[in-house]
């Protein structure tokens, strides 16, 4: 069980991360003209920066259903591990923690409570709620306050959501697989723009990235069979 | 419709599999087998949602990586990519 001060450093992590994010998250919708309700909706709603995003990401492009939610499911596929993942850490576990806790399980929140396996559920569970309210709340002051900004300034903050998934994809190449699932879905991602493909390839470049790294985690495993990891 | 579609599915993502499996004795596979599923998605999605594919446009997304590297935090990552972008447009 973790107490006092240091439960206030997970909350302040939290804090920093939701904060500046949130805020350019509530701003980009702005950009796009979507009001301070729609940032909001999604927020408590949705409640996955990434898909979020790439919610928003698909507005401009104007893709249909299908491609949007396979995306959206594909990038929130890794939060179907999370839950099991915490568990396997700790002896405590209850239907209640576990649908008090599920809905607001999020990168940051997963990766706090991994930090620290002292983390009981009971504590897990309020960081969890904050962390819900303070992206919501932090979204929607972001479009508020983006309304009193000009044409320039939301067309230079329109670069939080591609650095937001830079941002979410530097701290996981941790491998030569890894970075080759990057640079195989970049590659033909720059193709598919350049050569005016549409924006449905993307559901490609995302699966091509995934075929390549899984490939190179094979070969990599038939070169030294005592590696694990992909 | 399609908020109430991606709210049902990262809620089920979420929630469901935990409900169902019983604790996971190697989920290590598991979590890099997916983790290449978002590599691939941010990777993809990021050069989608530029604005130009332009060496000047790579500008705030090489510091954001680098920010994201050192600091493993989402938010001052975005943050420094701002200004960067708002510096480039002002300056």
């Amino acid at each position: 069980m973790v107490k006092g001060k240091g439960l206030g450093q997970y909350y302040a992590i939290i804090a920093a991360g939701y904060i500046p994010t949130g805020l350019a998250f509530g701003a980009f919708a702005e950009s796009l003209h979507l009001g301070s309700l729609i940032p909001l909706t999604l927020s408590l709603t949705i409640y996955s920066g990434a898909a979020q995003s790439a919610f928003l990401g698909f507005v401009p492009l104007g893709l249909p259903i299908l491609p949007l939610a396979v995306t959206a499911f594909l990038l929130n596929l890794r939060h179907t591990f999370y839950g099991p993942h915490l568990s396997s850490q700790r002896s405590e576990r209850s239907v209640r923690d576990i649908l008090l806790i599920g809905p607001f399980l999020t990168d940051e929140v997963y990766a706090v409570s991994l930090m620290n396996p002292k983390l009981g559920f009971r504590q897990i569970a309020p960081l969890a709620l904050f962390a819900y309210f303070l992206w919501a709340l932090s979204s929607f002051l972001g479009s508020i306050l983006s309304q009193f900004a000009t044409a320039a300034i939301l067309t230079a903050i329109a670069v939080s959501l591609p650095a937001l998934f830079v941002s979410l994809l530097v701290p996981r190449l941790k491998s030569a697989t890894t970075v080759q699932a990057m640079i195989t879905a970049v590659a033909l991602s720059v193709i598919f723009r350049f050569a005016d493909l549409g924006s449905y390839f993307i559901i490609i470049a995302i699966l091509a990235g995934v075929g390549s790294g899984i490939l190179m985690g094979s070969l990599r495993r038939r070169a030294d069979p005592s590696r694990n990891s992909i | 419709m399609i908020v109430a579609i991606l709210a049902a599915l990262s809620l089920c993502q979420r929630v469901i599999p935990w409900l169902l499996l019983s604790k996971l004795k190697d989920t290590e596979s598991f979590n890099q087998f997916f983790s290449l599923f978002g590599i691939s998605a941010f990777s993809a999605l990021a050069v989608y949602d530029m604005q130009s594919i332009t060496l000047k446009g790579f500008i705030p997304m090489i510091a954001a990586g680098i920010m994201a590297w050192k600091f493993r935090s989402v938010g001052l990552s975005v943050f420094v990519a701002i200004l960067l972008e708002l510096a480039i447009t002002f300056l």
